[in-house]
């Protein structure tokens, strides 16, 4: 046995404190809400099924999460963090308006299933879940904003309000998410699509440069 | 992916660089923006209008919407939870 392998058994000898046992628990309750509510609908999944494909009783689901929207804000504000942080690590102060665009994409990429039941069921989420899931895409507009700025200052993108232009392309992503059961079938929509997406939106954003005449 | 990424106890908005941190202290709990000059916490009005103004600017959101929805946010952050609703 080699030394790795030899901690690695002398790890699972060591009996977990109640502490590590209550977090692994709480882990294994948020990723089963967050593939049941991808997989199912948010509003339609109940908490026995989280609970059973979390291994645990029902009643012991709201020891960890004492009513159904806890557990559903707890899910949004995870994806929110792990969305800021990602962006805000990815995009970086200068990065061009189309990478901008690129990563915000590669990023809902990684949170695809989960993002997309977000969105089509954001009118009936609860008052609370819904903002906080607003209040992120401002995080993203603010971003796309400064990164559309900086081109602005060099002359190769038009102008427009912030929330406009953020608008139109959120909605443009939205709508290829929505219906990625026509646009993609077989695959993430976004991989599939986004680059198109992104390079038609940032032909709408860019300023024409006048052809010379022949 | 960060998952040690915070948010902020007052307005939720995330605190990623020491500059996002109130008074540039990565240990506060508060961003940048809730704290005044002397690094004391807004009034909840004052963060509710900035949480709102935020939503709206960056969005197009409606005003009330987006007063509604800042008071919704605000209800379970630390700095406000048990507040009476505004």
């Amino acid at each position: 046995m080699n030394s790795s392998s030899g901690a690695a058994a002398a790890s699972r000898d060591v009996p977990k404190t109640r502490r590590q046992q209550k977090e692994e628990t709480r882990a294994r309750v948020l990723d089963a809400a967050r593939r049941l509510f991808a997989e199912q609908g948010i509003a339609v999944t109940p908490t026995a099924s989280i609970a059973a494909a979390a291994g645990i009783s029902h009643g012991a689901l709201f020891v960890h999460f004492p009513t159904r929207d806890d557990l559903l804000n707890e899910l949004i504000d995870e994806l929110g963090r792990n969305l800021a942080a990602e962006l805000k690590t990815e995009i970086g102060a200068e990065a061009s308006f189309r990478v901008t665009l690129e990563r915000h994409l590669a990023v809902l990429a990684r949170h695809e299933a989960l993002y997309v039941r977000l969105v089509a069921e954001g009118p009936q989420l609860p008052a609370r879940a819904r903002a906080a899931l607003s209040l992120l895409q401002s995080a993203v507009a603010y971003e796309v904003d400064r990164a559309a700025n900086r081109e602005r200052r060099t002359g190769r993108l038009r102008g427009g309000p912030r929330h406009l232009v953020f608008n139109t392309w959120i909605g443009l992503v939205h709508h290829y998410l929505l219906n990625r059961d026509l646009f993609a079938p077989a695959s993430s929509v976004i991989a599939a699509k986004g680059g198109e997406l992104t390079r038609w939106f940032v032909s709408l954003m860019t300023v024409d440069t006048p052809r010379r005449p022949r | 992916m960060n998952e040690k990424c915070a948010s902020c106890a007052s307005c939720g908005f995330p605190l990623h660089e020491p500059s996002d941190f109130a008074s540039g202290d990565p240990l506060s709990i508060y961003c940048a923006g809730c704290v005044d000059s002397e690094g004391r916490l807004k009034s909840y009005e004052e963060v509710l209008a900035m949480n709102a103004r935020w939503l709206e600017e960056n969005q197009g959101l409606d005003a009330s919407a987006a007063r509604r929805m800042a008071v919704a946010l605000m209800a379970e952050l630390p700095a406000w939870k048990g507040r009476a609703q505004a």
